[in-house]
């Protein structure tokens, strides 16, 4: 009984999660959100990775989570969701990447026991966020540098990332921060219910992105 | 590999035994289990088969677990056997004040050449064990709330 890759599972919260190879270690990939409280979506920044590292990877099983609700109004939700799916997958080891108000749900499952590292692509750390399941794990930061450049533009600014990144290694964490030259909030934008199509700077995303996973 | 757990839930015992001698609804306090559905018809009997996939490493794992012992409201004991693995379930419920206690034993053999993985399943498979058992405290909790 082998599924295809890309095959997607229901996770007992009743959020999905959608598998791509297999193997001891997983990538757990959890999305962005919005304020309205909205039904999860798959991103098209995460997919985009997914599709362009798995086969590059294929000791590793990436799971891309689709929450019930995505909205940071109903973080705690999503982080169950992420918590689930890092059972479920069935690995031994697991690295959490997390999209913008992922990185503060990946932050917040990482104390589960498989969780040995935290990647924030952009990721939102509200200064209230408890940074303490970062204790004693590695925790690493990949930001745009042109990330909240224009006003209006919805993002998280590298600014506050960084401050977040400081305070996690006051509890604890070990890793770095790199800003991406250049790059804007997000690697890929699905085109009208398509493929994902890559921002600029999508391949240097990607670059950085798999010498974390080479570390795996 | 064995586990061995008890917890406590709100609901009463008859409840809580009909809702987990029912083996399909593992899927829905059970992270380990992806999908899980009746093979032979309800109710629950010694012999009564449900079909249980589960996720090892990402990849999806066909387990037909058969009902080899059951007293009703007392004791349900299964044999899930998959291509890889085998495990011998035993469940048993009692009364507890107002509450019920849950015993929740698990023997997990793997088959053949996996054997050798083992050792290093263990943790994982004790991470499981506890996932599944807080998972049903959740959804008895809610389900009596």
């Amino acid at each position: 009984m082998t599924a295809p890759s890309g095959s997607v599972v229901g996770l007992p919260t009743g959020a999905e999660m959608r598998l791509t190879g297999e193997g001891a270690t997983a990538v757990v990939c959890v999305n962005g959100g919005q304020s309205g409280e909205v039904e999860g979506t798959w991103s098209a920044s995460l997919e985009w990775l997914v599709r362009r590292l798995a086969p590059r990877f294929q000791q590793l099983v990436f799971a891309e989570v689709r929450y019930r609700v995505k909205s940071w109004r109903r973080l705690e939700a999503c982080v169950e969701d992420a918590r689930a799916a890092v059972t479920s997958v069935g690995a031994e080891r697991a690295l959490l990447l997390g999209f913008s108000m992922g990185g503060a749900v990946a932050i917040s499952a990482a104390d589960e026991p498989s969780v040995e590292r935290v990647l924030g692509l952009a990721p939102w750390i509200p200064d209230r966020l408890s940074l303490e399941p970062l204790r004693g794990k590695r925790f690493d930061v990949l930001h745009g540098s042109f990330d909240r450049w224009l006003p209006g533009i919805p993002g998280v600014s590298p600014v506050s990332s960084r401050r977040g990144f400081e305070r996690a290694l006051a509890v604890g964490a070990a890793g770095h921060y790199q800003l991406i030259p250049g790059a804007l909030h997000g690697i890929a934008l699905r085109a009208h219910r398509g493929r994902p199509v890559p921002l600029p700077r999508a391949a240097a995303w990607e670059r950085r992105v798999a010498a974390q996973l080479a570390e795996l | 590999m064995r586990y061995s757990r008890e917890i406590e839930v709100d609901s009463g015992v008859d409840a809580t035994f009909a809702y987990l001698s029912d083996f399909a609804n593992a899927a829905e306090w059970d992270p380990g289990i992806v999908e899980a559905r009746r093979l032979t018809p309800a109710p629950t009997a010694v012999g009564s088969r449900f079909e249980v996939i589960a996720l090892f490493r990402g990849r999806r794992q066909r387990f037909e677990y058969v009902v080899t012992d059951f007293e009703d409201s007392q004791r349900i004991c299964l044999r899930g056997e998959g291509g890889k693995a085998v495990s011998d379930d035993v469940i048993s419920v009692a009364a507890s004040g107002h509450r019920t206690r849950v015993a929740y034993e698990a023997d997990l053999r793997l088959k053949g050449v996996y054997r050798v993985a083992e050792p290093f399943l263990g943790s994982m498979f004790e991470r499981m064990g506890d996932a599944a058992l807080d998972g049903l405290v959740a959804r008895l909790s809610r389900a009596s709330g």
